[in-house]
């Protein structure tokens, strides 16, 4: 079915300044190309109607409805309207790391909450946002109203990165607040150190919450690859070290690799859905398997 | 660096190449780069110090590159040390001169191939590495100068084998020996290096200024068996004695035939062992009639020049004798050596003052007869070395004017003690029982037929012959010179002076008198019938004697002349017939020189002073020593250090590894 669908490449939206107008083009390729939407609820309490959208189960249609207004129509329950999700977005410094011309890690990852909120909204779920670094963090607590989308869309575009990465300490704090049980979708570079990572996920999942993973990468990150002298730079601690491409590229590769397996086989064991997402794939082609993978997991 | 010198310094200029991977490396340096990075907590202190440890490799394997290129120009350019006299080889303006032994041991077969013609495969090797324009002379033994050739791959026309190896003639044929400089020049000596080489090599090497190779290509375990001497039994002429030598093999039944005139006429049997020399006894079947006789003994060895000798029964030429005096008193004595047949004797007479130097050289025998002045030939004979020995048979002057004279000719150191006597009854000659030595046999004379009256006293030596009043009538002595001499106490000739008696000439002993005197003479000091060997030059029987001879081997083709040249030899063993002008011809045996066959070698004592500049190879060095000159001596220390310098690329060089992906 992804073959059908003409994903719009990251260089194609970034052009698209407003994030609301880059959202909806994002949504919309995506809902035509799922099957039947992974949420469903399973509640008797019937709460109103709502179109029936392209690409959903058939069965789903109120037939009765149908037969007397000629118009396909689905009929939503209370628990399926109650979904609290919860968006987790790393603004830290390390996320404006760009070596494309398309975008950044932050860019990528805030052009994603905004989908996955426009999807969650859209289907009448709550959704609320949690922007982070070690510095001040944003917090729009789950709401499904298209209010609530606009706040977060706004939130979003006007969020500037900065600050070093501390998840460990910022998804804790969020896990104290969480008082009901929802969704939790991470969407960071995740360099911080992985014991700390995994405590807080652990936290999360304590708080009975299913937590996903989005591991914003870049292309360079993925496959690291350098030639002659290199004056690294950290982005968050402005640090600096003198390394050569060669001995860079095999001591990031060999790292990178390690630090994913132990991130990776952590989240296996907590029930974690774990995605790695390379900034130059396509937003559709992301989401779409992001879906996908989340339906086989729950 | 000022010890090395470049066969091609032009290639130098290829040095220029060292900036290639200069440039290369500076071109692929990139700069270090700024790169603002999400993290880097995956560059531990280990990267920093592998990205140090990278560039310093980096820098070596730019080095090593560096040292490639050098190594690789240096070996086209060919380093030699520039102390390295033989490095002569490799210039082209040089000129290399090669002697080939050409004795007569050079014939051994060492694995199938004679040592003379291997030497000349290593010539033609030697031949092969020198520059094209290098300048190749061979030494030509019978023209005894180098000739120029274009390959030393063949012998010279016309070559000589067999000859002595005369090494001092070819010493002089070098340049630098007659004052010419040697400049660019070399010699190559290709020499089983025999004993008997070994004395004149040592002094030659002591003489030249140019670089010497001598080069060995004897045999390193040489085995050969061989005959080594033939006697001919004089009383009893049915038995042959054949000395037959071994080394360094064994002979197991071996048979040694004699043939003589082609017919075999003898077998007997031979074992010996290594080491040893056996005298064995041939009988033949009949006597020998014919004159040319041959002992072959049938083994298979690697030389086989030596399994073979000639004998020739009752030839080998006449003997000469010079008779000096006054005609008259000359002429019985000449007839009668004549008068014994002309294969025994040729003589001739001279007065006292026109008798050459010639002349006295060239006789075995000379008769001095009633000698009254000594003229410069006759003294340099009686008081110098120079004609070697030589037999002299003295007959006195007895008439009173001259009879003082005796006394300064004769060996003694009183000439006053040499008087001449007159007893006027005459006394004979006893026979034989004072000189059984020489007269054992003959016919017992009447003694009135053979008296004196008129006789020499204070002959010096011992008495051969007695007078019957016991005074000495012959005797013999060999001087301070080595001459032999025969002395009569009476003349032997006519005597001037009227005297009763003392005419021996009239009797019957006077003929066989003279020719067992001569013979005495002769055999003291070892002298007769002249012997030849192969290859060694001896001296011309007809050299003075104004007529000469034809020479022709027994297949009966001539192959020489022989005339006025002082000195003649005969390349190959065999019977030869001499036919001299005017005369009955004779033949001769001649044998091989058993120094020859003598495999015994010895390295040439090489002077402290020559060290560098004379080596001493066997032919398995001979190959790589030259190939080493051509392409300079020190290449193959640079071939090592190119070697190493490859392998340290090896070790330095890395591939450029792409990083593996993230996501299984």
């Amino acid at each position: 079915m992804s073959n059908q669908i003409s994903f719009l490449k990251p260089e194609h939206l970034a052009p698209i300044r407003n994030l609301t107008l880059r959202t909806k083009a994002i949504v919309e390729g995506t809902i035509a190309g799922l099957h039947k939407s992974p949420y469903h609820g399973f509640s008797a309490q019937f709460l109103e109607y709502r179109p029936y959208l392209p690409g959903e189960a058939a069965r789903r249609i109120d037939w009765r409805k149908y037969a007397k207004t000629g118009r396909s129509v689905v009929r939503l329950y209370e628990d399926e309207t109650n979904l609290f999700a919860w968006l987790l977005l790393d603004k830290s410094a390390s996320m404006t790391f760009n070596s494309t011309a398309a975008m950044s890690k932050f860019e990528y990852a805030r052009t994603l909450a905004a989908s996955l909120s426009w999807i969650l909204v859209r289907q009448r779920d709550a959704v609320g946002l949690y922007a982070f670094d070690s510095g001040e963090h944003v917090m729009l607590p789950p709401r499904s109203t298209n209010t609530q989308l606009k706040a977060i869309l706004t939130r979003l575009e006007t969020m500037a990165p900065g600050g070093t990465t501390a998840i460990a300490r910022s998804l804790s704090r969020l896990a104290e607040t969480i008082r009901k049980r929802g969704l939790c979708i991470v969407i960071s570079d995740l360099l911080d150190e992985p014991t700390a990572i995994i405590t807080a996920l652990r936290h999360l999942r304590f708080k009975r919450q299913d937590v996903m993973v989005l591991w914003v990468l870049d292309p360079l990150e993925r496959a690291f690859s350098a030639a002659g002298g290199l004056d690294v730079r950290d982005l968050e601690t402005g640090a600096g070290v003198a390394v050569d491409g060669l001995t860079a590229s095999e001591y990031f590769s060999r790292g990178m690799l390690g630090h994913q397996k132990a991130i990776e086989d952590a989240c296996r064991s907590l029930r974690i859905g774990f995605e790695p997402v390379v900034t130059s794939e396509p937003f559709q082609k992301a989401l779409l398997r992001v879906l996908a993978k989340r339906r086989r997991l729950f | 660096m000022s010890g090395i010198s470049f066969v091609h310094p032009e290639f130098l200029w290829a040095l220029s190449g060292l900036a290639i991977p200069v440039i290369v490396h500076f071109l692929n340096r990139k700069r270090s780069r700024r790169l603002e990075f999400s993290t880097i907590r995956f560059f531990s202190a280990g990267a920093v110090s592998t990205s140090r440890m990278r560039r310093i490799k980096r820098l070596l394997l730019l080095l090593v590159r560096m040292a490639a290129i050098a190594a690789v120009v240096v070996i086209f350019s060919g380093p030699y040390s520039a102390k390295d006299p033989f490095m002569v080889l490799s210039n082209p303006g040089a000129s290399v001169y090669a002697f080939v032994d050409p004795t007569m041991s050079m014939d051994y077969r060492d694995a199938g191939m004679p040592l003379w013609k291997k030497s000349f495969f290593l010539c033609d090797t030697l031949s092969q590495y020198l520059p094209a324009a290098a300048k190749r002379y061979l030494y030509n033994e019978g023209r005894s100068e180098f000739v120029q050739v274009k390959s030393f791959g063949a012998p010279p026309e016309p070559f000589v084998r067999h000859g002595p190896a005369d090494i001092d003639k070819m010493a002089f044929a070098l340049p630098g020996s007659t004052g010419r400089g040697a400049g660019m020049a070399a010699l190559a000596v290709l020499s089983d290096f025999q004993q008997n080489i070994g004395g004149p090599l040592d002094t030659m090497l002591v003489r030249v200024s140019l670089p010497v190779l001598l080069v060995s290509v004897a045999p390193s375990e040489p085995r050969n068996c061989g005959i080594r001497d033939v006697s001919l039994s004089a009383a009893n002429r049915s038995v042959i004695t054949v000395r037959v030598a071994c080394q360094g093999r064994n002979l197991d039944s071996a048979g040694i035939s004699v043939s003589a005139g082609g017919m075999r006429c003898g077998r007997a049997a031979v074992s010996a062992g290594p080491g040893r020399a056996e005298n064995v006894p041939v009988t033949v079947t009949a006597d020998l009639q014919n004159p040319l006789g041959t002992v072959t003994l049938d083994c298979d060895d690697p030389f086989p020049a030596d399994n073979a000798w000639y004998f020739v029964r009752g030839g080998g030429g006449a003997l000469r004798v010079l008779v000096v005096g006054e005609p008259d008193e000359c002429f019985p004595v000449a007839a009668a050596f004549n008068s014994l047949g002309a294969s025994q004797w040729a003589a001739k007479s001279r007065q006292a003052h026109i008798v050459s130097y010639d002349d006295i050289d060239s006789a075995a025998l000379v008769v001095l007869c009633g000698v009254r002045q000594l003229s410069p030939p006759l003294a340099i004979l009686l008081h110098n070395r120079s004609f070697g020995q030589k037999a002299i048979l003295f007959s006195p002057a007895t008439d009173s004017a001259y009879a003082n004279v005796n006394g300064t000719i004769l060996p003694v150191r009183d000439p006053a003690s040499c008087a001449v006597v007159y007893d006027p009854k005459p006394h004979a000659v006893v026979l034989p029982d004072t000189v059984s030595q020489l007269f054992s046999g003959f016919k017992r004379l009447k003694d009135a037929d053979a008296a004196v009256s008129r006789y020499c006293t204070g002959l010096p030596g011992g008495a051969l012959l007695r007078l019957d009043n016991g005074k000495p009538f012959a005797t013999h002595l060999v001087d301070s010179m080595g001459n032999s001499w025969v002395m009569a106490a009476a003349p032997l000739g006519m005597a001037r002076e009227a005297r009763p008696g003392g005419a021996l000439f009239e009797t019957g002993l006077y003929v066989p008198l003279l020719d067992r005197l001569a013979k005495f003479a002769l055999s003291a000091i070892q002298k007769g019938q002249q012997s030849w060997v192969a290859g060694v030059p001896a001296k011309n029987p007809f050299f003075g004697a104004k007529r000469g001879a034809l020479v022709f081997d027994a297949a009966g083709k001539l192959i020489s002349r022989w005339s006025s040249q002082p000195l003649v030899a005969f390349s190959s063993p065999g019977h030869y017939r001499i036919q001299p002008d005017g005369q009955p011809s004779f033949w001769v045996a001649v044998e091989m020189d058993t120094a020859e066959a003598d495999f015994t070698y010895r390295a040439p004592v090489i002077p402290a002073s020559k060290a560098a500049s004379v080596k001493f190879l066997s032919s398995r060095q001979f190959g790589a020593f030259v190939k080493s000159r051509r392409s300079g001596s020190y290449s193959q220390w640079v071939w090592i250090v190119l070697g190493l310098l490859l392998l340290a690329e090896v070790f330095l060089w890395e591939k450029k590894r792409m990083p593996s992906s993230l996501q299984k």
